[in-house]
């Protein structure tokens, strides 16, 4: 599966878990190379933007959240969760353009999964339901590597998830490619102890990091 | 007894004595040693203080420690009266005890690391970058599973001296370029770290935190 | 292989390292503007700089440092007047690697409206961020970019502040990889500290910064005076990795400058005008 092939079957992809972003936090994310900062205001609205201050380049992931506000760590500039820019504090007294404002892309939250899609989507996010979030693993693998392992030992995926079951564990996942050589795989419990689960889900990340790469 | 640092805002190991001696709310006076560019951890003075030339020293009256693992457990022992930071209970203990190791031993890559991004000087370590990637990963383990048993510290029943260890070389690994992305667990234990009565912060630890 | 290296940057001075970090008789070697350089120093104290190929490279020491060229420079090394003065002190804080172009941090160095947010408490304080107008020109007769008229309220300005400060900066660009900056001395706010910083550019995208004070302050110790310096320079440095592009960008649409950037803008426009590349983000065709 390659990031393009699995866009083609869902436009959503997974960023984090929505557990891991508070309301009033800010932290980055990378789908497929393009970095972007994951977000909520202080009242809990849910908002991705590229990871990029228009002003100085500077990564907004580095930021705070100051009320509904984004401010970028640099020069404090207030970033409004529809993009438009609120604040320059070097000129307090000037009205920012209303062209001055952060891409920002289509976020969802579902079934405790944090979802981006590069375009407005004409459907909702895959469903999870019933099932809890348990973690986000980091895999230092292609995602296509995983997909293919997963295909291997489970069947083929349902776009970018999984089912996987061993012994009382049943596990869902959905697959975050981060870059070329990086995967993170947002895990979910189906069935099953948690504990017994996580220990479950590491044991298939060391496997798919061993597992050959895709010819 | 005034306590004295001999301290250099830039050592990841000076901020872990910086750091529970602000949570103990203690005072102290600060020494600031010429480390980069001066060398003076290598001078015959420093090394009667510090035999190894580490950094920082803790002079306590008659103490003088240079290693941050006995500076720790010592501040803890001598100024920590209700047992928080080392707790007495023996299953703690040994978890706090545990942790603490590990901080002070594989998660040291991260410092080292640091080192090597910021002066190129990251000391005898071998990879590690990727070292310090390994051991974030445990300590990542660890803090999913005390988040499926709703414990935010590295020990349960509250924070210890294993998370004051395990702090700098997790929020100061921005300096080496790891954003902790892959360590969600971690980024959202050091904002329960931060938001402790007597937290203080150093020069590196991202506001984001 | 890169292309060769643009006259603007070849043809001037590049600080090396610091002179105490050269060992006699022990050749220390360099990466600058990609390319490897030797220097030695002699029981004498005088250094020469070879290039990798042998070739003996020009050499000036001054603020404590070693400055050399890989071209021909055509004039000497930036003058600071004050250096001269008898109760000036000089402390070099050491180099500082950072993953970003060098001209990046020239920009940041220039740069006020950070102050509150990077620095607070320090050099600035969130409830006052407001940047006044200042001047900047670029002087062509001297080949210089400057920022005059700069005023900004600093809670410690200093490493000897008592309190806070509204603290009046000249900024000078004397060459694309060497800035300095003129502030009111908190012991004397007649007269101004200087505090230089000047880039090793290793590569176009790694840095080495190396920041020099020539004080009046003669009460507070060096390694205090140093560790000042650190902890705003590291502070710095967590902007500086994290800039994306990390090469500097020169097109005016490329970012977003407002009034408080017109030193920036000025700088830009000089690194343009003299054509330099190495460090510079350019977009692909």
């Amino acid at each position: 599966m390659t990031p393009s092939a699995a866009a083609a079957a869902s436009p959503w992809w997974p960023v984090a878990l929505a557990v891991d972003v508070p309301a009033g936090v800010a932290v980055p994310a990378s789908l497929d190379g393009d970095d972007v900062v994951v977000w909520r205001t202080a009242k809990g609205e849910l908002r991705i933007f590229a990871d990029r201050c228009p002003h100085r380049g500077m990564r907004l992931s580095f930021g705070f959240v100051r009320d509904e506000t984004l401010v970028c760590l640099y020069h404090g500039w207030r970033w409004r969760a529809d993009g438009g820019c609120a604040l320059i504090p070097a000129h307090p007294d000037l009205a920012p353009p209303p062209s001055l404002c952060v891409p920002s892309y289509p976020a969802a939250e579902a079934d405790g999964l944090i979802w981006m899609a590069a375009t407005i989507p004409g459907r909702p996010p895959p469903a999870m339901t019933g099932c809890t979030p348990l973690a986000s693993l980091v895999v230092d693998r292609p995602a296509a590597v995983i997909a293919a392992a997963i295909a291997a030992a489970w069947g083929a995926m349902d776009g970018v998830c999984a089912r996987l079951a061993e012994g009382d564990v049943v596990l869902r996942m959905a697959i975050q490619p981060v870059h070329a050589e990086r995967t993170m795989l947002h895990v979910l419990l189906a069935e099953g102890d948690p504990l017994v689960a996580i220990g479950v889900a590491e044991a298939w990340r060391d496997r798919f990091e061993a597992a050959e790469p895709v010819p | 007894m005034t306590l004295v640092l001999h301290d250099w805002e830039l050592s990841a190991d000076a901020y872990r004595a910086r750091l529970l001696l602000g949570l103990l709310g203690l005072d102290y006076a600060k020494v600031p040693v010429d480390v980069i560019p001066g060398g003076e951890t290598e001078s015959p003075a420093f090394r009667k203080i510090s035999p190894s030339g580490t950094l920082p020293v803790l002079v306590d009256g008659d103490v003088v420690l240079s290693e941050i693992a006995a500076i720790l457990v010592h501040l803890a022992e001598t100024r920590d009266v209700a047992c928080t930071w080392l707790p007495c209970d023996r299953a703690r203990r040994a978890a706090c005890l545990q942790w603490l190791a590990f901080a002070l031993g594989p998660l040291r890559a991260s410092d080292a690391a640091r080192d090597t991004a910021m002066f190129e000087h990251g000391g005898p370590w071998r990879e590690p970058e990727v070292m310090a990637h390994r051991a974030l990963r445990v300590l990542e383990g660890r803090l999913i599973r005390q988040a499926l048993q709703g414990e935010p510290f590295l020990v349960e029943g509250g924070p210890t001296l294993a998370d004051v260890a395990a702090f700098p070389a997790v929020a100061l690994a921005v300096d080496w370029g790891e954003t902790l992305t892959a360590f969600p667990k971690a980024r959202l234990w050091t904002r329960t770290v931060r938001a402790l009565p007597g937290f203080v912060t150093t020069p590196g630890v991202p506001e984001f935190l | 292989m890169s292309l060769p290296l643009e006259p603007a940057v070849r043809d001037d001075w590049h600080v090396l390292c610091r002179l105490a970090d050269l060992a006699a008789h022990v050749p220390a070697g360099f990466r600058l503007l990609a390319h490897d350089v030797w220097a030695t120093r002699d029981a004498k104290g005088a250094v020469s700089v070879r290039s990798a190929d042998g070739r003996a490279l020009p050499v000036t020491l001054a603020y404590g440092h070693v400055f050399t060229s890989l071209g021909a420079p055509a004039r000497p090394l930036f003058a600071i007047d004050e250096v001269a003065e008898p109760d000036r002190r000089l402390a070099t804080c050491g180099a500082v690697r950072v993953r970003a172009s060098g001209l990046r941090l020239v920009e940041n160095f220039l740069d006020m409206a950070h102050f509150p947010f990077v620095h607070t408490d320090i050099l600035g304080v969130e409830e006052r961020p407001e940047v006044p107008r200042y001047d900047t020109e670029i002087r062509w007769d001297v080949d210089e970019v400057w920022a005059t008229n700069c005023r900004f309220w600093q809670p410690l300005a200093a490493a000897s502040s008592r309190g806070g400060q509204m603290s009046e900066y000249r900024y000078r660009v004397a060459s694309p990889f060497n800035v300095m900056l003129y502030k009111t001395a908190p012991p004397d706010p007649a007269r101004f500290d200087v505090i230089g910083l000047s880039i090793r550019a290793a590569e176009p995208d790694l840095s080495f910064a190396y920041a020099f004070l020539l004080l009046l302050d003669d009460a507070t110790p060096a390694t205090t005076l140093i560790h000042f310096q650190q902890t705003i320079f590291l502070q710095d440095r967590i902007i500086l990795e994290n800039q994306r592009p990390r090469l500097l960008p020169l097109s005016p649409k490329a970012e977003t400058p407002t009034r408080a950037d017109m030193s920036s803008v000025a700088y830009r426009r000089w690194l343009k005008a003299k054509g330099v590349r190495f460090g510079v983000f350019e977009a692909a065709p």
